[in-house]
């Protein structure tokens, strides 16, 4: 009981993830700045931030359901934290699974979009309101073909649980044999995490913060530590999936510092897209790419 | 499938939200609490907000929406598939083939008639 409950809340699930979060936060605005050329934050920037924006005061805006506008980044950052039971955190084995876990994790994935979309829907200010649907939008863009880049693993494995796909794939790196899934899968998380070529729905120079405008204090450091254990999340989920599997500590550090590396390099290259641009995107290419590749293995499938 | 697989994630859930309370209280506690109404009208860059904040939005993120809805529900079809496909062997190969190729179809059809299209 004891032991689960550390296991819970400080390693590897809870805290561990939280930390894991602000610095892996770091590393990419690092990163970033460096391939921009730009001297970039000191190592406790993202923590110091937290700290400062727990201890501001909150704002509630007037003409907004109070309790909504509490609840939605608890839930927001309670959903993802919870996710973190069924990946391999730090390369141990996840803590709990069963059939169809990975349908779960990223079902709460995604949960963090779908409460920063209603978080901007029910403030009554006009960026927010823009920043929600723009957010919303991007959640139907690329939720299916994210969804049908992770159906590659698990058909490959025949399982929809994460530590039965990762005792496949630690056998053979599904990057080679199917990478257009994993640029798919990579993409995908940038738009959900809303970096930088996807980051329409909170554009700084348009929108102010998109739907996240009316927040302040604690309620944006929940979004934004949601945010974080997000990256972590998607990034081991990627790694485990296909880099080979997440066996060892050093193979979590390594492949998502990898994943991190081209994460960042993405960011630099390319500028911010419109939400049509987006949308488009998604729906011409990467619907498509996605679509052929997984005819691909089928065929592959029935050769065999 | 046993509904105590549930328990776990049922014990973070209510943890987390629990940990995100928590946050929300210490910082409740220890941050300044002086609202003003100026502090709480909306954020219109310093200026007071002028018409309504929710206006007309393009159709097209309603027709994103749509068709959101109709792509995902069939590529939910896909999960179950994927299981059992060893079950199925070549009859759900082929059923699933077909299926697929009527879902690319489709989406083909839906760029070629302009659907993506924002002017």
């Amino acid at each position: 009981m004891l032991a689960s409950l550390f296991a819970l809340l400080i390693f590897p699930a809870g805290l561990f993830v939280l930390v894991n979060g602000l610095a892996y936060h770091w590393i990419d605005r690092k990163l970033v700045a460096r391939l921009q050329n730009r001297v970039g934050p000191r190592w406790f920037q993202p923590a110091a931030d937290m700290v400062k924006l727990l201890a501001n005061e909150e704002v509630l805006p007037t003409g907004v359901d109070a309790r909504l506008f509490t609840a939605l980044p608890v839930v927001a950052l309670a959903g993802a934290l919870a996710a973190m039971i069924y990946l391999p955190i730090a390369g141990l084995p996840p803590l709990y699974n069963f059939p169809g876990d990975l349908i779960v994790a990223v079902y709460l994935l995604s949960l963090l979009t779908l409460c920063t979309g209603l978080a901007g829907a029910i403030s009554k200010d006009r960026f927010s309101i823009i920043g929600a649907t723009r957010a919303l939008t991007q959640l139907f863009s690329y939720e299916a073909p994210f969804l049908l880049a992770l159906l590659g693993p698990a058909f490959a494995a025949g399982s929809w649980q994460i530590n039965e796909i990762m005792a496949y794939t630690s056998s053979q790196w599904l990057i080679l044999t199917q990478p257009v899934g994993f640029v798919v899968a990579l993409i995908g998380l940038m738009g959900k995490l809303e970096m930088a070529p996807f980051d329409t729905p909170e554009a700084e120079t348009e929108i102010v913060a998109g739907a996240m405008t009316e927040y302040s204090g604690r309620g944006l450091a929940l979004f934004l530590l949601g945010r974080e254990v997000e990256l972590v999340g998607g990034l081991t989920l990627i790694a485990a999936f296909y880099l080979g599997g997440i066996n060892n500590p050093f193979d979590y550090a390594l492949k998502t510092l990898v994943l991190l590396l081209g994460v960042a390099g993405v960011q630099t290259l390319m500028t911010r897209l419109r939400i049509d641009q987006v949308v488009g995107l998604w729906w011409r290419y990467g619907a498509l790419l996605a679509l052929g590749q997984w005819l691909l293995l089928l065929g592959q499938r029935m050769g065999t | 499938m046993a509904l105590e697989s549930f328990a776990p994630i049922t014990a973070l859930l209510v943890i987390s939200f629990l940990v995100a309370l928590l946050i929300l209280f210490i910082s409740r506690i220890f941050g300044p609490q002086r609202p003003s109404s100026r502090k709480a009208a909306p954020y219109e860059s310093g200026m007071k907000p002028i018409g309504p904040a929710v206006r007309r939005l393009p159709v097209q993120f309603y027709l994103v929406a749509v068709l959101f809805i109709l792509f995902d529900i069939e590529v939910i079809f896909f999960l179950p598939w994927a299981v059992i496909f060893r079950e199925l062997a070549v009859y759900g190969l082929i059923t699933m083939g077909i299926f697929t190729l009527i879902l690319t179809v489709g989406l083909i059809y839906e760029w070629k008639s302009g659907a993506l299209e924002w002017e």
